[in-house]
């Protein structure tokens, strides 16, 4: 099992024809996942390989019947490209793109809360159940497929880093996916703990945050409560100087919280495995899991 | 991006939330021009640079005649302004605002941002406002009100009661006060602004609310539908190597004492393979094939004082680290600095940016041809 994805996800892509999207798009059908349809407005009609394009993701879902969305629409469009998703009534939208305005994505984040729709990323490198289905843009080959860690990320690169390190320990994956690293986002870390949580075959999980906001200490108290699998932590940004890019206002919304070594304690204090220098990470888990 | 006081009192202007009356000068002669045309005493010279904190810093003064306004001025241009948000290295101060200094009944704060936990604009309030906010917010955070805003509705007449009740705004003062705020609501969202601040916001005693400082941060993803907001870039204020970083279209951040950057992945930005950094090239190649970032690079001799002598906010931090010897050769980034954690961390650290700093530069250099499988 897995989650979110799987071989019966059937992929959109909004942004089929641009370079990043095609490029993306046969790297994806190339790892197997099942692409049915690619929407860019004005080339209804054309195809990307063996694609169909389409004008809108309605006609596109009607036509093709796609459950899910991935997004290579560049940010001044891309909110406007999740919210079309999400109203046509795709269950799963991915969103790659990266630099979407905060006023915008506040606005998609309140459209969607009341659909039944997941919104991953935006900011994201996206999700991969290894050896079904990869919707994103992660390195595929990195990948173990069967299970039995799942890997959740506030980060892109760092996500590709610490499942190269558990696939070198001989450890598979369930299901990898970056939440992405923009401030506002769609899933977050408790909706991706309570699904690996859920997940019968997912024996433990890794978890990869990043300084700012509080996301990490939520989801520590989150796995304390609610978790009763492994967690392996990690947090970027330990040498990052405080105060740098951080406005006065922004310091007093978060009080005290949003650096890297409270949210390590915050992590450790709730059972967490918090593992300080990158580079061991893969031995830790082989230990912990 | 950060604009100045003045800048920002301008965009108040334009939204009409109230601001004194002044101008921008950039030398003595100039200072006493707008001190002239404001026709009145006392008035105030303060200090533009992108940090707050400047009036415990003494770059905010209050003049009570023309020849008074262009001494301060002249103390005041050229000066190295230290605040608590400039760093130890301070700031150059390059031009100060002039304006009428105002009789202060009650000192204010008054800020929106957006807060990423509930998706919402988040309004904070406090009578509490001046200069010690800070502390304020640290040991008495009961003092600091907040009213969310639902982006999709926005501001609404409760809202702005809400705060004006919260702030026992004199009802004399209470319709000037709510139209204030729904008018700074607007600049907020129309300019994509990602912190509007007013601290203080003063009330007169005559009743009137006006903002006397002004902050305001733009949300850089959203510049490109601002064109206007772009000519207020001030880049005398910002790192030169970030600076020229930018024209480069890198995101670059400079943590001072060696290169290092921010990671720049998800987005369109190809992934590579995690083994390639480290196996076929040494990280400090990716340095020589950039100018901006082989200055930044970690301390190699020569050009690591180089990037020492500017004036950047992590200067005296670089230097202190440039003086402690030859670069680690495996080692990417500044040395750990025992002075500014305490708590040191050292070698068991190192690994950390060995391994995930190539993907940084990677990402950066944008090598998005690369395959990686
Ligand atoms: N136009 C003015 N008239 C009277 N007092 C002023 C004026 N501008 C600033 N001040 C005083 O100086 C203090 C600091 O100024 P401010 O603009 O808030 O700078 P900063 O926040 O950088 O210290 C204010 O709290 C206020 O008491
Ligand atoms: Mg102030």
């Amino acid at each position: 099992m897995s989650i979110f994805v799987d071989n019966n996800t059937r992929l959109l892509v909004q942004g089929i024809t641009g370079r990043e999207g095609q490029f993306h798009t046969r790297q994806c059908i190339e790892y197997g996942t099942n692409v049915v349809a690619g929407v860019t407005p004005g080339k209804g009609g054309q195809k990307m390989d063996d694609v169909p394009v389409f004008n809108c993701v309605a006609e596109a879902r009607a036509k093709a019947g796609a459950n899910c969305a991935m997004i290579f629409v560049p940010p001044p469009f891309a909110a406007d490209a999740i919210m079309e998703a999400a109203d046509a009534g795709v269950e799963l939208i991915v969103c790659i793109t990266e630099g979407i305005p905060v006023m915008d994505m506040m606005k998609v984040k309140n459209y969607i809360k009341n659909k039944p729709v997941r919104l991953i990323g935006p900011n994201c490198p996206g999700i991969i159940t290894p050896g079904e289905c990869k919707v994103g843009i992660m390195p595929g080959p990195t990948h173990k497929p069967g299970g039995p860690i799942g890997v959740v990320s506030r980060s892109g690169t760092l996500t590709y880093e610490v499942v190269h390190q558990l696939t070198q320990q001989g450890i598979g994956q369930t299901t990898c996916l970056g939440i992405g690293g923009d401030p506002v986002n769609g899933t977050n870390f408790i909706d991706c703990l309570e699904a690996f949580q859920a997940d019968d075959d997912t024996t433990g999980i890794v978890m990869v945050g990043e300084i700012g906001g509080d996301a990490e200490e939520k989801a520590a108290a989150f796995i304390k409560e609610n978790v009763t699998k492994p967690v392996v932590g990690f947090i970027a940004g330990l040498t990052a100087p405080p105060g740098r890019r951080m406005g006065h206002a922004g310091a007093i919304v978060s009080g005290g919280s949003g650096t890297a070594q409270g949210k390590i304690d915050a992590m450790k204090a709730c059972g967490i495995h918090v593992c300080e220098n990158l580079g061991t990470l893969g031995e830790l888990c082989a230990s912990v899991f | 991006m950060k604009i100045h006081e003045y800048q920002a009192k301008e965009l108040y202007r334009k939204y009409g939330v109230p601001a004194p009356e002044g101008s921008v000068a950039f030398t003595p002669d100039e200072a006493r021009a707008v001190a002239e045309k404001l026709g009145g005493y006392p008035v105030v010279v303060k200090a533009q640079i992108h940090a707050g904190g400047r009036g415990k810093g003494g770059g905010v003064k209050l003049a009570k005649s023309l020849e008074e306004v262009g001494t301060l001025a002249g103390e005041i241009i050229g000066m190295n302004l230290v605040t608590h948000q400039t760093g130890p290295q301070g700031q150059t101060v390059r031009k100060v605002l002039v304006e009428q200094g105002l009789n202060i009944a009650k000192e204010l704060y008054l800020s929106i941002l957006p807060d990423r936990a509930t998706a919402t604009n988040v309004i904070m309030a406090s009578e509490a406002g001046g200069m010690d906010i800070e502390a304020v917010a640290a040991d008495t955070p009961e003092k600091i009100i907040k009213v969310h805003v639902d982006p999709l509705l926005g501001i609404q007449g409760y809202h702005c009661r809400q705060v004006a009740f919260g702030l026992n705004i004199p009802v004399a003062a209470m319709k000037e006060f709510t139209k204030l705020l729904a008018n700074l609501y607007k600049l907020f969202v129309q300019t994509d602004c990602s912190l509007v601040e007013i601290n203080p916001l003063v009330l007169t005693a005559d009743d009137r609310v006006i903002a006397l400082d002004a902050k305001v941060d733009i949300d850089s993803n959203a510049l490109y539908r601002h064109k206007e907001i772009l000519e207020y870039r001030d880049t005398d204020e910002e790192d030169p190597l970030e600076v020229e970083a930018s024209e480069y279209n890198l995101n670059y951040i400079n943590l001072g004492g060696g290169g290092k950057c921010r990671r720049r992945d998800g987005g369109e930005r190809v992934p590579h393979h995690p083994q390639r950094p480290q196996r076929q090239r040494h990280p400090d190649q990716h340095f020589r094939r950039h100018p901006a970032l082989r200055r930044a690079g970690p301390g190699r001799g020569g050009s690591g004082q180089e990037s020492g002598s500017e004036s950047t906010r992590g200067g005296a931090h670089g230097r202190h680290q440039r003086g402690s010897g030859p670069a680690h050769p495996g080692r990417i980034g500044p040395e750990p600095d025992h002075r500014q954690e305490p708590e040191g961390r050292g070698p068991e650290n190192s690994g950390d940016r060995r391994i995930v700093s190539p993907f940084c530069f990677l990402a950066l250099m944008g090598e998005r041809e690369q395959k990686y499988n």
